[in-house]
């Protein structure tokens, strides 16, 4: 059970420059509004026009970050997709509920055939003619990671051989609203974002060079301390990380005295499936070789492991270890 | 046999009963649960439906909860029910818990609250306790907090087939070695956002429905909730579990054809149950009964009848839908439906596909009265929007495993 893991592409699309890595050294400003929309590509070259007028922002934006990651991986249909999703096409969701509570009737099944949290990974499995495995999770702020953790399984237990693993989210105003009321983002903090990232993954069969390998992933639930320290020896094999991508953290100060700390959401903001964006910024910093100034300034060396640590306000915890090729 | 996915405790709640005696009960004497709205808050109440026997209010009585605000999504409150049966029945208490994951699948989640407040967060202030309750998360992590401290814990939404999914993703882990234990199924309560969804596609029957019938014409939505304790072998003999069945095999595959409709040659459902097979290592002979998705859509039926043609042939084995008995339970189906398929392997048994008449064209003729046989494999079938299809080979446990 030691087969290796790589990650042979990642791309995202955020409030950075989508589907690229200029956010490293020069990333855009969000201005101060209280939350940041997307910076959309032309989705032309990806979608039909047809299809287009048909397609909510989110699923667009899953087509056309997708499409980059297996491009730069060669792997044009893989053997599972999942997909990671906290509230899914939230805006279908919200124009059906109107429609609900406005009353129940002469309504129109188009808003709800797209408001379920799996359409993304089955549009993509039509779009890409994908009939391997597929699913979809949504589990809050740690759902990339279960996402991750299924690929990671089926790639280590030879299910699968090429797995794309995505994160996507959108915000509406209203839900944004929603969001603050519930304490889900907290003003004077991080920017509420969007997150569309994908991620192709496969087994040591594939030739050719990839970003990092995934060596561990753990999701633990409410741990207590002695579980939270055997975890991260666990993930961590006994040695320890040359940084450790996390927000300011107890855990990381406690059980990580000294390792680096990089941070991520000042530059992506914050949504559920955020941590796509952070997993990816670390495997960027592994495949390059440097920890841009914009994450940590200081750290002069090539990072060989990194750590991504997530510990989210319901005190999930979710450990990814990310190391060189 | 190292890798064998056992199960060693299960727990139910849907239209024909709030525990697995119950349920064995009601399919024996072929008692459905189909009938009209009493809980669900719509003002279409000609579309029958599958409720749950319990208001919101007994929910919390049965639980042993107060009462208070923000009340709990039901979706939650039925995965309570469902899962202290599971836990009691593998003899897990709550202190044993630390060690074992919690996968719930959900889409609905806390949707019935979303829907009763939704003005009101965008208004005022007065309901905002609920919001929270909105995303799938939510609805898990209640569940699995009122049994104690899982330690870990996830949610799978792909539709009608996500307790499929979590319990593969709990084999999965099982298989791989890092956990021993994994409670995985799904849980949803009827809403009026997907009540009205599935209305507006114009898939919900005024009558009864009809899984595999000439004259169906579309289903009903029920409700409920299904969990099994998957444990792996070592673990259950340390523990001297009971295995109660065998999760052989499992299968998923995506149709890849529409958002909603399935297609012609049932690509997906096929894939499903033959990977399914696959992985048990097993022919379609070995397969005694197909516990089917069998909604009573137009479209499933046809989709899920060619495809088990084409898996079986002319050997076809016994085929049931019990949905028309639980109606759709959607997220929570293949939990309460592995539960279904388990209890007639246990008690060897093929529930009756009530209300059946007539075939359809190349369709399957479906057992119409329970059949008393005994069962070695059974093959549950769930297939979800936008083709997320999965499979469950669930098998006898022997005794000399």
């Amino acid at each position: 059970m030691s087969r290796d893991v790589i990650i042979r592409a990642v791309k995202q699309i955020s409030i950075q420059n989508p589907l690229s890595e200029s956010w490293m050294d020069t990333p855009l400003p969000y201005g101060t509004e209280d939350f940041a929309v997307s910076v959309d590509p032309d989705f032309k070259p990806y979608v039909p026009g047809m299809q287009a007028r048909r397609m909510g922002r989110l699923l667009k934006r899953a087509v056309a970050v997708t499409s980059e990651a297996m491009a730069a991986s060669g792997i044009t249909c893989p053997d599972a997709v999942i997909a990671a999703t906290g509230l899914g096409c939230i805006e279908n969701t919200e124009a059906f509920l109107n429609e609900v509570c406005d009353g129940e009737e002469m309504l129109k099944p188009t808003y709800f055939m797209q408001s379920t949290h799996n359409t993304i990974a089955s549009a993509l499995a039509i779009r890409f003619g994908c009939h391997g495995y597929n699913s979809t999770y949504s589990h809050g702020s740690v759902s990339f990671e279960s996402a991750l953790y299924d690929a990671y399984l089926q790639i280590r237990g030879k299910e699968a051989e090429t797995v794309l693993v995505g994160g996507f989210d959108e915000i509406t105003p209203s839900y944004y609203v929603l969001l603050r009321k519930c304490g889900f983002v907290l003003p004077g903090t991080y920017v509420c974002s969007e997150a569309a990232v994908a991620m192709m993954l496969s087994g040591p069969c594939l030739t050719g060079n990839g970003i990092c390998r995934v060596e561990a992933v753990r999701i633990l639930h409410r741990p207590s301390e002695e579980e939270l320290e055997k975890a991260l020896h666990a993930v961590c094999g006994g040695i320890r990380p040359d940084a450790v991508m996390t927000e300011p953290d107890p855990i990381a100060d406690r059980m990580l005295p000294g390792v680096p700390q990089l941070r991520y959401k000042h530059i992506f903001g914050e949504c559920y499936t955020a941590s796509a964006l952070g997993v990816y910024a670390a495997a960027v910093c592994i495949g390059q070789g440097r920890i841009p100034g914009t994450l940590c300034p200081g750290v002069q060396e090539a990072p060989d492991r990194i750590l991504f640590l997530n510990h989210t306000a319901e005190d999930n915890v979710a450990l990814v270890l990310l190391t060189r090729i | 046999m190292d890798g064998a996915v056992y199960i060693t405790g299960m727990g139910v709640v849907c239209a024909i009963g709030t525990d697995c005696g119950q349920v064995l009960h009601s399919l024996r004497s072929e008692a459905s649960g189909i009938g009209p709205v009493r809980y669900l808050r719509t003002v279409h109440r000609d579309m029958p439906v599958g409720e749950v026997g319990m208001s919101d209010e007994e929910l919390y009585g049965a639980l042993g909860l107060e009462l208070r605000e923000p009340v709990l999504p039901r979706t939650a409150l039925l995965g309570m029910l469902a899962l202290r049966e599971a836990l009691r029945d593998a003899s897990l208490e709550a202190g044993m818990l630390g060690g074992c994951a919690f996968i719930s699948g959900t889409t609905v989640g806390g949707m019935d609250r979303s829907e009763q407040y939704y003005r009101n967060y965008l208004a005022d202030d007065s309901r905002d306790g609920y919001i929270a309750f909105h995303d799938c998360r939510s609805c898990t992590e209640l569940t699995a907090a009122y049994a104690g401290r899982f330690g870990t814990v996830t949610t799978v939404s792909t539709a009608c087939s996500s307790a499929a999914n979590a319990i593969i993703m709990g084999a999965r882990m099982i298989e791989s070695g890092e956990t021993d234990i994994v409670v995985a199924g799904g849980s949803e309560c009827l809403s009026k956002f997907h009540f009205n969804g599935f209305r507006s596609l114009m898939i919900l029957d005024r009558m009864p429905c009809r899984p595999f019938d000439a004259c169906r014409a579309g289903l009903n939505l029920g409700e409920g909730a299904g969990y099994v304790v998957l444990e792996s072998r070592s673990s259950a003999l340390r523990r001297g579990a009971r295995p109660l069945a065998v999760l052989s095999g499992y299968g998923n595959s995506c149709d890849a054809y529409h958002q909603t409709a399935t297609s012609p040659s049932g690509e997906g459902p096929y894939l499903a149950m033959s990977r399914a097979l696959g992985k048990a290592g097993l022919s379609p002979d070995a397969v005694d009964y197909v516990n089917a998705h069998g909604t009573a859509t137009e479209n499933n039926d046809a989709t899920e009848a060619a495809a088990i043609r084409r898996l079986f042939g002319d050997r076809l084995p016994y085929v049931s839908s019990t949905k028309a008995f639980t109606g759709h339970t959607t997220s929570a189906s293949a939990g309460v439906e592995a539960v279904i398929s388990i209890l007639a392997l246990r008690h060897g048994f093929v529930p009756a596909n009530l209300r059946w008449s007539a075939p359809m064209e190349d369709g399957i003729v479906p057992v119409t009265s329970t059949l008393y046989r005994p069962l070695s494999h059974v093959l549950c079938n769930s297939f979800g929007f936008g083709g997320n299809d999965s499979a469950l080979l669930l098998s006898k446990y022997a005794e000399d495993e």
